[in-house]
């Protein structure tokens, strides 16, 4: 369960509220750490020349999931 | 513009107080429609070329469609708890069809997902414009007095009993 995983251990302070709320879905549909899954948005973002809170954006809208 | 009315204004009338109720309800259905995640609902509250810079304009947009897909794809996860209050209004009426207006907002955002608690508070500088009878807001932005955040797993007893969509909008607590 996310709440069980998602810490902000580790995780670093200077992210857009978006971040942090792509970061949390996608480590629940991973069940992955928060860091985890912020590597995985900006793998992401990088791949595709997007912004960390483009890719966010595609995660909250549910266009983007990790677990499909 | 920082806020207070302009001393230039026209004395208020009792017509000018029933525009400036409509304005208030104006304000309070976009925080209806932002915290119960009613986009299509939301696009009533702007004209069609309306300009929006939040966050002191770190995320700024200009027309009702750029404004409204932000808000969809920013705050539509159900996971995503907000809290806008939208208090202490101070409009005044600029023209016949148009008018401006400050207001104080406390926002509170609980994210279930992440475990994360963000507040703040801020002042909106807002623009309206009357169209076919209907304020709607022309230019809207605010910029933060203070925002904190707070991560939730680490503290002690601190637990969710409710959530419009989780939950229905019903306590888990039990009734009685």
């Amino acid at each position: 369960m996310a709440a069980e995983v998602i810490s902000m251990a580790g995780v670093e302070a200077q992210l857009s509220v978006f971040a942090y709320q792509a970061a949390g879905m996608v480590a629940g549909q991973l069940e992955c750490t928060a860091t985890e899954a912020l590597g995985r948005l900006r793998a992401v973002a990088a791949a595709g020349d997007k912004s960390l809170d483009d890719v966010a954006f595609d995660v909250i809208n549910g266009d983007l999931r990790f677990d499909a | 513009m920082d806020g207070g009315r302009a001393a230039s204004l026209a004395p208020m009338t009792p017509d000018d107080l029933v525009e400036i109720e409509l304005i208030k309800r104006l304000k309070y259905k976009y925080a209806r429609c932002l915290d119960q995640k009613l986009w299509d609902e939301m696009a009533e509250c702007f004209t069609v070329d309306a300009h929006a810079a939040y966050s002191g304009g770190g995320y700024s947009f200009e027309g009702r469609d750029a404004i409204i897909e932000f808000l969809t794809r920013s705050m539509g996860a159900e996971t995503f708890l907000s809290s806008h209050k939208m208090h202490h209004p101070e409009i005044d009426l600029t023209g016949p069809d148009t008018a401006r207006g400050v207001w104080a907002l406390d926002d509170i955002v609980v994210m279930t997902d992440f475990q994360l608690t963000i507040r703040g508070c801020s002042f909106y500088n807002d623009e309206y414009v009357k169209h076919d009878g209907a304020w709607r807001i022309q230019r809207t932005g605010y910029k933060r007095i203070y925002e904190e955040m707070q991560p939730r797993g680490n503290v002690e007893g601190l637990r969710l009993t409710a959530s419009w969509w989780a939950t229905g909008g019903r306590s888990e607590l039990p009734a009685g």
